[in-house]
């Protein structure tokens, strides 16, 4: 029989002392354990949610990016074609360009064997003060489609303006009290109005649209033009730079600006939900991570507070225990069993304590904290953390009985030896 | 091979000094059998306390094989007592969750070598106790509980047998038995020192000494 066998024997015969014990640490092992495996798993379903959204979005990405193609295809897009000293600020600020350009360049483009461009409407335009009726009025003198002479002619993108008569916006006809068939008087010369526009909402609708022969002859601009509108150009992606580039080699005094089109709007409706969906992602983030405060915040307060509380009950076992074996010292000590020893009865009790109510412990904490988060997965098995807790719970329970252990060795055995 | 020279023990409570012990001399020779007597409070159980090193004393010296035991630190007085001394109490001080067999071996707990079994066996048998070896002291009786606390002094033979009032709860049968065990022992050359009241101990001790109290 040596020490170890006794501790073994007491633990085995007095089931609820050493039981007692083990709760002490089960409790304070599965409270830790409990709290960091809700951690995790909080990290790990955070993990998911995002991950999934960024899924989400990155689907409804594709999806977009997808139609994005499909009507870039198409339509193509819209080029505008002016005068190389057009100031492009301008002509945003005034809506209508007033550098000239020859009329012959639309010739030249329409001859050349371009590909990528189609569509070629060149206009006059000029903002003038119309003297018979003091309005401002946008004047465009339009020619309808210039077919290409190397392609199929396309059926016509708009309809030329015959000579004498003219196409009125909205606004215009509305305020004046115009109608289809009626005569006006424009810069003194007689024009019918063929056509009454339906309010478009923009400066269309104080335009009046005429023929562009017409048009050079009003503003005395013979054989001059604006600029020339390319309607639905090929072009896939990003290679607007390929159309700038051939319609320059055709026509070096020139410049292309794209014009606003459906699929810009598209473009920037794709941007727009792509950040929607950023913020929305950033949103959930910032939730997550305030509850996982919260969390940590209960955590670092009910950690402490349990290791305590349970460091302090082992002790007073202990000291119950070393009360209550107060005679089993005394005689130990009379068979000449040292003081060291008499410690270790109890220190390794303490760590056998310690050792099983981590195992226990940690295991029990790893289930609850699963069951809460209702994620089972073994991956939340933290091989480090379990061996941690195996170090540091049979450390407290050792500290805790040490006072004890040490009172047990320092008990003077004549005194309980005395008794009667 | 004992001696114990001008020892003196005084207790101090919170309103008076009690001198349990004023200068007590006495030598025992190896093999004596010393029954002491003397009345209730007269000092008895701390001269043995004192004697067997479990209780310094306040002056004077033992000398146990001319070795004067308080000289020496408190673990090798330890190592000494379980060499040299055997205790038995009146309250037999058994482990309670232990059985006979393993009460009667604790004194191995500081001993570098076991006693054979069959020796155990032996011991054991000798007092009655053989059809008690797994029962724990709850279920044993006086006499048994007491016999089973004189195996565990006996087990590693020591020099000295220290008793104290062994047989004061026990009957006329058990009394014989644990007589007759102790005087075996002065037989084979231990030493003994036994308190008691009881006067036919006295027949077998070679030795008798009465004790006044203060
Ligand atoms: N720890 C103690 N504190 C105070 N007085 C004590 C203590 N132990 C014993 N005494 C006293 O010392 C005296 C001797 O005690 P003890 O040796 O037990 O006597 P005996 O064994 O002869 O009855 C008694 O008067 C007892 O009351
Ligand atoms: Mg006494």
């Amino acid at each position: 029989m040596n020490i170890n066998t006794l501790v073994i024997k007491e633990i085995k015969r007095r089931k609820l002392n050493f039981f007692l014990g083990l709760l002490s640490v089960v409790f304070a092992v599965t409270t830790v354990t409990g709290a960091l495996t809700m951690l995790q798993v909080h990290d790990l379903k955070t993990n998911e949610i995002i991950t999934e959204k960024e899924a989400e979005t990155r689907e409804r990405m594709t999806l977009l990016e997808d139609d994005y193609r499909k009507i870039m295809k198409k339509l193509g897009f819209n080029l505008l074609i002016l005068p190389k000293d057009q100031n492009i600020s301008d002509l945003f600020a005034n809506d209508f360009a007033s550098k000239l350009m020859p009329e012959s360049y639309v010739d030249s483009l329409a001859a050349s064997h371009s590909m990528l461009i189609r569509h070629l409407l060149p206009s006059l335009q000029q903002k003038i003060e119309w003297p018979e009726k003091r309005r401002t009025v946008l004047l465009i003198g339009i020619r309808g489609e210039v077919p290409f002479l190397y392609k199929d002619p396309k059926e016509p993108m708009m309809i030329s303006v015959q000579k004498g008569t003219m196409i009125m916006g909205f606004e215009l006809h509305d305020k004046l009290g115009l109608e289809q068939g009626d005569e006006v008087k424009l810069l003194g010369r007689k024009f019918k109005v063929e056509e009454c526009n339906e309010p478009r909402g923009n400066k269309d609708d104080i335009t009046i649209w005429i023929n562009l022969q017409e048009a050079q002859e009003l503003l005395n601009k013979q054989g001059k033009i604006n600029a020339i509108l390319a309607l639905k150009c090929f072009c896939s992606g990003g290679n607007q730079a390929q159309v700038r580039e051939e319609v320059q080699s055709v026509l070096p005094g020139t410049q292309v600006i794209e014009k606003g089109s459906k699929v810009l709007i598209r473009a920037e409706a794709r941007a727009r939900a792509a950040k929607e969906a950023q913020d929305a992602i950033e949103a959930e983030k910032i939730h997550r991570k305030k509850l996982r405060n919260e969390l940590e915040k209960f955590a670092a307060i009910l950690v402490p507070l349990v290791l305590l509380s349970s460091a302090l009950w082992i002790a007073f076992l202990f000291i119950g225990n070393v009360s209550e074996r107060k005679s089993e010292i005394g005689i130990l000590r009379a068979v000449g069993v040292k003081e060291k020893s008499i410690m270790r009865l109890f220190l390794l009790k303490a760590l056998l304590i310690g050792i099983s109510g981590a195992v226990i412990g940690y295991f029990l904490g790893l289930g609850i904290g699963c069951a809460w988060g209702g994620l089972f997965t073994f991956s939340l098995f933290n091989l480090y953390f379990f061996l941690l807790v195996l170090l540091c719970a049979p450390l407290l329970s050792l500290l805790a009985a040490y006072i004890p252990a040490v009172m047990a060795a320092r008990q003077d055995p004549a005194e309980v030896l005395r008794e009667e | 091979m004992l001696h114990i020279e001008n020892i003196s023990k005084k207790y101090t409570t919170e309103n008076k000094i009690i001198h349990a012990l004023d200068n007590i001399s006495l030598t025992v020779e190896k093999g004596e059998f010393l029954a002491i007597h003397g009345p209730s409070g007269c000092g008895k159980t701390t001269l043995l306390l004192t004697t067997g090193g479990l209780l310094h004393p306040d002056e004077g010296r033992i000398l146990i094989n001319s070795e004067n035991i308080y000289d020496l630190s408190a673990e090798k007085r330890a190592v000494f007592r379980a060499r040299n001394i055997g205790f038995v109490f009146q309250q037999y001080h058994l482990i309670p969750y232990l059985t006979v067999l393993e009460n009667v071996q604790v004194p191995a707990l500081a001993q570098k070598n076991n006693v054979p079994e069959n020796k155990i066996y032996e011991l054991i048998e000798s007092l009655g106790l053989k059809e008690r070896l797994q029962h724990t002291p709850a279920e044993l009786s006086t006499g048994e509980k007491q016999r089973t606390a004189l195996a565990r002094a006996l087990l590693y033979n020591p020099k000295i047998l220290l008793a104290d009032e062994i047989t004061g709860n026990l009957d006329q049968g058990n009394t014989d038995i644990v007589m007759n065990c102790l005087s075996g022992f002065t037989e084979r050359g231990g030493t003994i020192l036994l308190v008691t009241h009881d006067k036919n101990a006295n027949g077998l001790a070679h030795r008798t000494i009465y004790i006044e109290k203060q």
